[in-house]
């Protein structure tokens, strides 16, 4: 039986990936969304706080009603939502990105030293990750927030909690898997001890899972990030995160739809993009798919 | 003088069952006991579930035997003592030789871990060597940098034997080396060890279910039922005086096997 990686080399990885098209459209929405991120508060018109309080619910620029001075309108309280959601962004991403690299790096220390442990301690460690996995990570996150209190960083704990599992049983079972090949006997015959075991030789192995479950804990942070700060449990006001936008122009919406739209529209972008390219990612590293 | 390798009463038996109440162990392998000399082969055969593999792996340190003891040139390799001395002299070449090969890091890579370990030679060093071995099992050096999917299985398995070889050891394990390959590579491969075993010295300890191959190949063999050993001896006397039945259904049952005259 031959076994073809197909990844071996991960230039046939790229190439599969770039035949992806719906990969490649999230690929270039998600890196204009990331450039905008970096460079928002720089292009953002206003202070995203700033309140004009003569220009309150201005619809955007291509309504009759719109003003050239705001670009998508103002909300309620004559902010400028173009502003805001650029801010937005800005804060979204980096609480999604600072969420997703605490959440792997645990998740994968815990998960590979869960791999080397006895039977007995494994099984504990992972039964408690499976009781964890077994809510919705939603619902969990609620749940940690109910207890520890709302509020941004608690919300962020929260996020993290819910990751860890899937890192920790994705590494493991990987890890566990590759254990059994023959190569990691070849390996460990060759006198490689088990760290260096660990990281050259079923390291290289196990990337392409733990690419793609890193793929789709950004979009799952994303959402959950927004997800609390809609039900106040996250982001307070007046700060511009994307969530917190939407819950709070939730009562405008029959008369200012746009206020609610633009927001819910940025996160939607935003993680449809990602789990395009998530997806894309996955196919091209997996062999079972493309083959 | 002691032979260069010599078993003697070795025992495996495994844990059947994972209910800690029930301690059904299966026994594996039951007093094997032989003894090697440098250029000699002694041939391990039986059929599938004989124990033949699980003595490949003891032999090179891959598992523990429950009993029984191991010699190197007179010294016991069993105690932690000798481990070193172990791991260089006594290697394994691996069934499936695509298997043994790590698919997502390059043939230098896997052929640098041993040398790594068991030399203190510096990254020329390494390099030169894993050039010369591969050159030695008649793979080109520059083949190296590449990954081993890029290999026929009878390249693979000539790195598997390139990788046995870079400690310069003196006793190799086969474990079915063959057996995965067509037979026309299965001639080539045969013929290379061989070469090997005439230039370098090297004992063999190798495994089979070839009978016609083992009479060709081997000075000795060992013939393992259900892990007791039922026949050890030169070739030429277990083939043509079988003492116990089993050989002899063995020996009946194969097809490439000639009787001698």
């Amino acid at each position: 039986m031959i076994k073809l990686p197909v990844s071996a080399n991960n230039r046939a990885a790229w190439t599969i990936f770039r035949q992806n098209k719906g990969a490649m459209i999230g690929a270039v929405i998600l890196i204009i969304i990331l450039i905008l991120a970096i460079i928002g508060p720089w292009i953002s018109p206003y202070d995203p706080a700033r309140q004009f309080t003569n220009k309150i619910l201005i619809p955007p620029i291509w309504s009759p009603a719109g003003d050239f001075n705001f670009f998508l309108g103002t909300d309620d309280l004559g902010r400028d939502i173009l502003s805001r959601l650029l801010h937005g962004a800005r804060l979204s991403l980096q609480l999604t990105f600072t969420v997703v690299l605490i959440a792997a790096l645990s998740g994968i220390l815990i998960g590979a030293g869960a791999a080397f442990l006895n039977q007995t301690l494994r099984s504990l460690l992972m039964r408690i990750m499976d009781l964890l996995l077994s809510f919705p990570s939603l619902l969990l996150a609620i749940a940690i927030v109910a207890i520890i209190g709302p509020g941004l960083p608690n919300a962020i704990y929260a996020v993290v909690i819910v990751l860890i599992p899937q890192f920790v049983r994705i590494t493991q079972s990987s890890i566990s898997d590759e254990l059994n090949n023959d190569y990691v006997m070849a390996a460990r015959l060759d006198g490689a001890s088990s760290l260096r075991l660990l990281s050259h030789h079923v390291w290289p192995n196990i990337t392409p899972a733990l690419t793609v479950q890193l793929t789709f804990s950004f979009s799952t942070a994303l959402l959950d990030i927004a997800a609390l700060g809609f039900l106040g449990l996250g982001a307070q006001p007046p700060m511009a995160e994307w969530g917190t936008m939407l819950s709070e122009s939730r009562a405008f919406i029959q008369f200012a739809p746009w206020t609610m739209t633009l927001p819910g529209l940025a996160i939607f972008l935003t993680v449809l993009s990602i789990n395009l390219v998530g997806d894309g990612i996955r196919d091209a590293l997996d062999p079972r798919l493309n083959r | 003088m002691p032979n260069l390798f010599t078993a003697k009463n070795l025992t495996k038996s495994y844990r059947v069952s994972n209910n800690p109440l029930k301690k059904s162990q299966l026994e594996v392998l039951h007093g094997v006991s032989f003894s090697l000399n440098p250029g000699q082969t002694l041939a391990v055969v039986g059929e599938s579930g004989s124990g033949k593999s699980t003595l490949a792996r003891i032999l090179v340190g891959a598992e523990t035997p429950d009993s029984g003891q191991l010699f190197f040139e007179g010294k016991n390799i069993l105690s932690k003592k000798h481990k070193f001395e172990w791991f260089k002299n006594i290697r394994l070449i691996f069934q499936d030789a695509s298997a043994s090969l790590n698919p997502r890091i390059t043939i230098h890579q896997s052929l640098e871990e041993p040398l790594k370990n068991g030399t203190d030679y510096n990254a020329t060093q390494r390099s030169d060597r894993i050039a010369e071995v591969l050159e030695m099992v008649g793979l080109r050096p520059e083949y190296a940098k590449r990954y081993p999917h890029t290999f026929s299985g009878g390249q693979r398995q000539r790195i598997g034997i390139a990788r046995a070889l870079l400690l310069r050891p003196k006793v190799i394990v086969a474990d079915e080396p063959v057996s995965s390959l067509d037979v026309s590579v299965q001639a080539q491969i045969i013929n290379l060890l061989l070469d090997l075993q005439d230039r370098l010295d090297l004992a063999y300890v190798f495994i089979s279910h070839d009978l016609g191959l083992v009479q060709h190949f081997s000075d000795k063999v060992l013939v393992l039922n259900n892990g007791t050993q039922e026949e050890y001896g030169p070739v030429s006397d277990v083939f043509s005086q079988p003492k116990s039945k089993y050989t002899l259904e063995l020996l009946d049952a194969s097809a490439g096997y000639k009787k001698p005259e």
